[in-house]
Formats: structure tokens, C-alpha cells, sequence
């Protein structure tokens, strides 16, 4: 709609960028439509680099960065809807209305001393404290372009800006100047010019205080750390255990898997045992002792003799079952 | 110098002046207070040098498994109460309790501090260094001093099975008069006459005295005395096996004294050497009142060595005296170590004395034995039946040469070689 008024309208996305489509010679105006990019350091790069500009306008009042600016201005809510324009600014008409005001924009008495004029008085909620604006029009200064600051945001989008007199209003604003900048900062221009007051969401004690910290862990670990004498040496002694030795016998034993000899080993046992139990010599042979222990534990004396005299096992498990028939023959004599 | 951690609390508070002027030169004037406090407090603590400690009962004596309490007195010099920590350094296994003493030494004044020790290991434990902590009067400094303060404690073989003793003393008691009853004659001593009562063995009647006396009087016997008993504790590589976790050494330690106690009743005199490629422990039982406690106390120090032992060197100590002796060898029975060691000095042995082989045997070896389950227990089985095969072998050598052999497991070995012992004497065989 501006460019339909023959005003040259430059979208721009960083600060520098900003500066530089407003210093290119025409007068011009330098709009900041949203602010929530908009960090302190970008905001004051503005401002300096827009000192020949006709006049630098933040819509919608900027609350996140407008008192870094030291312009006196603050944010406030609106206390009640504006009812007239009360005030002499050229691009506000007398019986102007506004509508959708998000933000009351309040200056300092200091700034209201150094020229700060307000429209759209919005009232306070406490009569102590000074009324706001709408919006709020500070004078060209040595640091900066006259600033307007708008407490509108959405008064300007395309959804409400036929509402009431927003468009008439808006149009005045922005077309004050042959030369519109719209400025719209984006993230990369939020990286390009980090927050200045970013830091301090931690308390300022937060880093000495860490120091202290540390010093005390030190402190603390050199405390603790001290001994109270040296330590004592012990005169450890010799850990062998006595089955050692057997215990390397079963695993080479078992490595060799020599089942030949482990059932000659098992059936020599069980039939000394028996033979002392039964009353004969410790060395009686087995086919001596079959017979007699057959008769004592009550078994057939062909499979007693087969158990202490018959075959080597063919296998591991056969093994196994002989080593544990040879027991259950050794327990039933023992019980008989 | 030590620090405490009242120090660390102490430059803690610096957190106070550093949130009220939020500052880095806060922090550094903060760390110049607190040095200068610490400095401050160590310059006015008491020296721990001036502070003098003297240990009561510097040489203790305690049984394993019991405790005994060691004393540190310290005299403060100085004009300042001294106030700190004190630690009495012991080895670990010497079990002191509590590990640190909190001490308050008013000026010129002395203070005990006693430690427990509950040692969990025999043998010899020496103290090491004192280590005196003075705090000064703010507690943030300390100035910290060891010193070697002489002390020993020795530490007792349990000695478990005394609980035996009486029993085998009863028996003994029993076999005065009685043991003459069996052999006549060779090992029995004469001791007095006395009335006949019923149940006397007629046998013993000493007529002549009789007829003088008019009524039966009967002679009385008593056992043989002031035999000789060597007990010959093998302290080799083979004796460091352990059984039940405590070194086969400590259950042959324990059937010597045993022994010891039980032949030192009868009047028995007792010598007991212990010993590997040397002797290390030697015991010659002049004092029958301190017979006992000498051989506990010798042997207390004495621990397995990991060396092959030298029967020769153990032999020529039983050989010393020529009188007949009953000598007890305390080694296990491992099959190599007797044929290659001691089976060579035997035979010269047994011709002039008794000679008693006790073993101490592993319960292990049974479990292995009777467990056959799966593949990997029965050749543990087979394992250990070859095991006891080949200790049945180094037995029946060993009987052969004439030696009786004890092979029992450490709580009854002991008792068995009690046993044995008054079997011989009951028989009148040594």
C-alpha cells in the first residue's frame, strides 16, 4: 500500500543492513515490525547507525529491549482503552481511535523534559505512578533519530489494520519519508549481535561465589586428605591351600581323559574300602571281594562283579554312572 | 601441619561477603583472612614434640581370638591444653580398636589412652609409629608429629584344643596304679603299698608284705616318669597348606601342645623343636612349671616357610641325647616330601627311639571323594581316591619301618595323638 504512494520500501533482516539501506542518501524512515529478534546490542547499532535517518519507529514496543536503550521510555499495561488522541504529532489527526493497544508505553519525567511527547493516554492503574501512551514520540537527539514508539503490534498486521483509524494512523506513520526500511531481525542477525544482558540471569555472585567454592573443596580435600601417620606394612602370609594339589590332579586328569585309568583308580578304591568293611585284607583282589559284597549288599553277584572288574567306560558319561554305582554298592554294604 | 575441615567450612563462609559485594577481589581478600587465621591457629597450637608419651606394658602376651589393651601416657609440658587427635599405629592384622583417639591434655597434666588389640593372626606384632594431632585454639589448624613408641605384642596360638585336657588328665590319673595291673615288669615303676579293697587284682598282692602286716596288702604301680618326648614340629613348604583356612602348621601346633601339657602332668620331660632347613623354635623342658607357656610363647612367632625341609638337620636334634625317647613327627603326609625326606633318616631313628608320625589330613579330600555328580566332580573324585591312595602308601612305608602314623583331620588330631600317647604309656612302651 506504501509502494502505491511512490515510497521506495526496503526489507532488510539485520541491523547492518538496516543501517545501510538507511544511510544510502534519501531520508528515511526505519520500521522495526517485530521485536522478539530483536537484541539490545542490534537495537543500539540501530539507533547509532540511523542518526541521519528521518525517523526510527518500533511497532510494537519493543518491550524486551527498550530500557536498555536509554531513551526513558518503559513498558507498561495499558490501565483503559485510550479514548482520544490528545496530543499534536503531524501523523496523528485529531479525532483519530486506536484498537488492539498491547502495551502503554510510559516515559520517564526526565524524558517527558527533554521533549518526549505522548498520544493515546491510557491512564494508570496508580495514580502515583505516571500515565502511558499508545505511543510515545521522542526528538531527534545527538545519539539518535527521532524514535516513535508504537505499543501496537497488531495494529499494523493486515488482519486489524482496518479497524478503527489503524490504517490511516499507520500509514501516516511509516510515510512520513520517501525511503521506508523495514527492518525485520531474523536469528542470524540475533548471533551476529549477541544480548549484552543475556548474563544476567545469574546473580553476579555467582562467580566469585564458585571460586569460593572451589577453595573450600580444596581445603576440604587437604583435610581429608592428610593421614593421621603413615600406613603400616603387614607381614602377609603364605596362602596355599592344602587341596591344591588334588584339585590340578582332577584337571589334568580330565584333560588327558584318561577313563581307562580314572575307573581302574575308582574301582582300587571302592574295593579296598569294601574288603576292609567286609573283614578281608586291604589287598584282596576283586574277584574276591565281588562275590562276598554281592551277598552283603543283596545284589546279583554278576553285576557286582561286572562294577569292580568289568570294562573301562566307553565314554564320559559312562564314567560318571560307574562312579556312582561303585558309591550306591559302597553305601549298601555300609548300611546291610 | 594438618588442616581440618573446620578450615574448608571456614572458607566456605567467604560465600557471605562474596553475595553481599559480588567481587573477585572479595574472594582474594576473603583467602588473605582465612590464611592468616590458619596461620594464626597453627603458630598457636601446642607442638606435639613437647607433648611426651611413654607406653605402658611395652611387651603383651594375649591368646588369638582374645583381646588385650595397650596404654599410651602422655604428659603435656606445656602451659596451653593440648587437644587433638592421637593414633597408636599398629599392623592391620594386630586389630587395634578404636583406629583414633580423641585426646584433651590439660597443662602440666598426664593423660592415658588405651587401645584395644584383637589380633586376628599368631605370631609377633611390633608397633609402629604414634602420630600425635594438635589442633589449635580454633580447630581450623593442626600440627601433626609421629614418634616411635616401643611395644610388641605377641600373639598366642589359640590353643583349642585345651578343652581336652582335663578328660586326658582323668585317664591319666586313672592309669596310676592300674597300668602295672596289664605288664609286669618292664616300664612300671613301684610306688607304694596299701590295704587290699575289693576289686584289686590279686595279682598285685605282695605277699611278703602280707605276711608281715597280717591283712592283704597289695603293691601299687605307678607309670613310668621322666621319660624323655621329643616333639618335632615340621615347619616346610608342605606344612604352609592350608585346611579349613589356617595353615596345617597352626593344627600340628596345636597337637603339640597338647601333647606338651599332658606329658608335662605326667613328668614327662618335654622338648619341642620346630623347624625346616633350620631349626627355628627349640624348647628343652627344664622348668616343668613354665613348660607349657615356654612352648606357647616360642612357637608363637614361628610360621610356614616356603622351603623343602631338611630331615637331617630335625634328626640330629632328637638325636642329641641317646636316651630312648618317644619322638612325635608333626608333618603332613605328602607322598614325594616323606619318601625323598624323611624316609631316609628313619631307619636310625627308629633303632634307638618310638617314633610317632602325625599328619594333619584335609576333610577336603573326603567331600572330593564322595561327590560324583556330574563329569568334573567324579574326576575330582578320582583325584582325590588317588590322593589317599598314594597317603596309604607313604603310610604302610612308613609302618613298615616301624613307625605308628596318625593321619586325622586339624579339630582331631590332637586328641588322637593324646590318645596314642596314653596308650603307650598305658602299655608301658616308652
Amino acid at each position: 500500500m506504501l509502494r502505491d504512494q511512490g515510497i521506495d520500501v526496503d526489507v532488510v533482516s539485520t541491523s547492518q543492513d538496516a543501517v545501510d539501506a538507511a544511510g544510502d542518501g534519501r531520508p528515511a524512515t526505519v520500521v522495526v515490525g517485530n521485536s522478539d529478534l530483536l537484541t539490545d546490542s542490534a537495537a543500539r547499532r540501530l539507533l547509532e547507525g540511523t542518526r541521519g535517518a528521518d525517523r526510527v519507529v518500533f511497532l510494537d514496543g519493543a518491550p524486551g529491549v527498550l530500557l536498555s536503550l536509554d531513551l526513558g521510555l518503559s513498558v507498561g499495561l495499558p490501565a483503559e482503552r485510550p479514548a482520544a488522541a490528545d496530543c499534536s504529532l503531524p501523523w496523528v489527526a485529531g479525532g483519530d481511535r486506536v484498537t488492539h493497544l498491547s502495551w502503554a508505553i510510559v516515559p520517564s519525567d526526565e524524558a517527558r523534559r527533554d521533549g518526549a511527547r505522548g498520544c493515546f493516554p491510557t491512564g494508570s492503574d496508580d495514580p502515583a505512578l505516571p500515565s502511558g501512551f499508545a505511543a510515545v514520540e521522542v526528538p531527534a537527539g545527538p545519539d539518535h533519530a527521532a524514535v516513535t514508539v508504537v505499543g501496537m503490534p497488531d495494529a499494523a498486521t493486515n488482519r486489524f489494520v482496518t479497524e478503527a483509524d489503524n490504517a490511516g494512523l499507520v500509514v501516516r506513520l511509516l510515510g512520513g519519508s520517501p525511503h521506508l526500511v523495514w527492518y525485520h531481525p531474523d536469528d542470524e542477525d540475533a548471533t551476529a549481535n549477541p544480548s549484552t544482558t543475556d548474563a544476567s540471569v545469574w546473580p553476579e555472585w555467582v562467580g566469585p561465589g564458585m571460586v569460593v567454592l572451589a577453595l573450600a573443596f580444596v581445603a576440604f580435600a587437604l583435610a581429608r586428605g592428610r593421614r593421621l601417620g603413615r600406613l603400616v606394612p603387614e607381614p602377609l602370609p603364605v596362602v596355599v591351600r592344602a587341596a591344591e594339589t588334588t584339585e590340578s590332579r582332577a584337571e589334568l586328569y580330565r584333560a588327558s581323559g584318561d577313563r581307562d585309568r580314572a575307573a581302574r583308580v575308582l574301582r582300587l578304591a571302592t574295593t579296598g574300602r569294601l574288603a576292609t568293611r567286609l573283614g578281608m585284607s586291604a589287598g584282596a583282589p576283586a574277584d574276591e571281594v565281588a562275590p562276598v559284597a554281592a551277598a552283603a549288599a543283596g545284589l546279583p553277584p554278576a553285576d557286582v562283579d561286572r562294577l569292580l572288574r568289568g570294562p573301562a567306560p566307553a565314554d564320559e558319561q559312562g564314567l560318571v554312572t560307574l562312579a556312582q554305582q561303585l558309591a550306591h554298592l559302597e553305601e549298601k554294604v555300609r548300611t546291610s | 601441619m594438618a588442616l581440618t575441615t573446620r578450615a574448608a567450612a571456614l572458607l566456605l563462609l567467604g560465600l557471605v561477603p562474596v553475595v553481599l559485594r559480588p567481587a573477585g577481589s572479595t574472594v582474594w581478600a576473603w583467602l588473605l583472612v582465612w590464611l592468616v587465621v590458619v596461620g594464626a591457629d597453627l603458630l598457636l597450637a601446642v607442638s606435639p614434640s613437647r607433648v611426651r608419651m611413654v607406653r605402658e606394658g611395652e611387651a603383651l602376651q594375649v591368646r588369638l581370638g582374645e583381646s588385650v589393651t595397650t596404654s599410651l601416657v602422655l604428659e603435656n609440658t606445656t602451659g596451653r591444653t593440648a587437644r587433638g587427635l592421637l593414633r597408636d599405629g599398629w599392623p592391620p592384622s594386630a586389630g587395634t580398636r578404636p583406629a583414633r583417639h580423641r585426646v584433651s591434655v590439660p597443662a602440666g597434666e598426664r593423660r592415658r589412652v588405651t587401645t584395644t588389640l584383637v589380633p586376628t593372626r599368631r605370631g609377633d606384632r611390633a608397633a609402629d609409629r604414634v602420630t600425635l594431632r594438635l589442633a589449635g585454639p580454633l580447630g581450623v589448624a593442626a600440627r601433626q608429629r609421629s614418634v616411635q613408641v616401643p611395644g610388641r605384642v605377641r600373639v598366642l596360638h589359640a590353643f583349642p584344643s585345651r578343652k581336652h585336657l582335663p578328660s586326658r588328665l582323668a585317664v591319666l590319673r586313672e592309669l596310676d596304679g592300674r597300668a602295672a595291673v596289664r605288664t609286669r615288669g618292664q616300664g612300671t615303676e613301684f610306688d607304694s603299698l596299701r590295704d587290699y579293697v575289693e576289686g584289686d587284682d590279686v595279682r598285685s598282692i605282695d605277699w611278703r608284705a602280707t605276711a608281715r602286716r597280717r591283712h592283704l596288702v597289695v603293691r601299687t604301680w605307678q607309670p613310668e616318669q621322666h621319660r624323655r618326648i621329643v616333639i618335632v614340629i615340621d615347619t616346610g613348604r608342605t606344612s604352609a597348606g592350608r585346611v579349613d583356612d589356617a595353615p596345617r602348621l597352626d593344627a600340628a601346633m596345636d597337637a603339640a601342645l597338647l601333647l606338651t601339657a599332658l606329658a608335662g602332668h605326667a613328668r614327662d620331660r618335654v622338648q619341642v623343636v620346630a623347624g625346616d632347613r633350620r631349626v627355628h623354635a627349640r624348647i628343652t623342658g627344664a622348668d616343668r612349671a613354665t613348660l607349657l607357656h615356654d612352648v606357647i610363647s616360642t612357637l608363637a612367632p614361628v610360621d610356614p616357610q616356603l622351603v623343602e625341609t631338611d630331615w637331617s638337620v630335625l634328626a640330629s636334634e632328637v638325636t642329641r641325647s641317646t636316651h630312648r625317647s618317644l619322638v612325635v613327627l608333626l608333618t603332613p603326609l605328602e607322598p614325594a616330601a616323606v619318601e625323598e625326606g624323611l624316609v631316609p633318616v628313619l631307619p636310625a631313628l627308629v633303632a634307638h627311639h618310638r617314633v610317632v608320625v602325625a599328619s594333619v589330613s584335609d576333610p577336603v579330600l573326603d567331600r572330593m571323594r564322595d561327590a560324583r555328580d556330574g563329569s568334573q566332580e567324579v574326576w575330582g573324585a578320582v583325584a582325590a581316591e588317588r590322593t589317599a591312595s598314594l597317603r596309604r602308601g607313604a603310610a604302610s612305608a612308613l609302618g613298615r619301618l616301624g613307625v605308628d602314623v596318625l593321619d586325622a583331620p586339624p579339630e582331631d588330631l590332637a586328641v588322637r595323638l593324646a590318645d596314642h600317647y596314653l596308650a603307650l604309656k598305658r602299655e608301658g612302651l616308652l
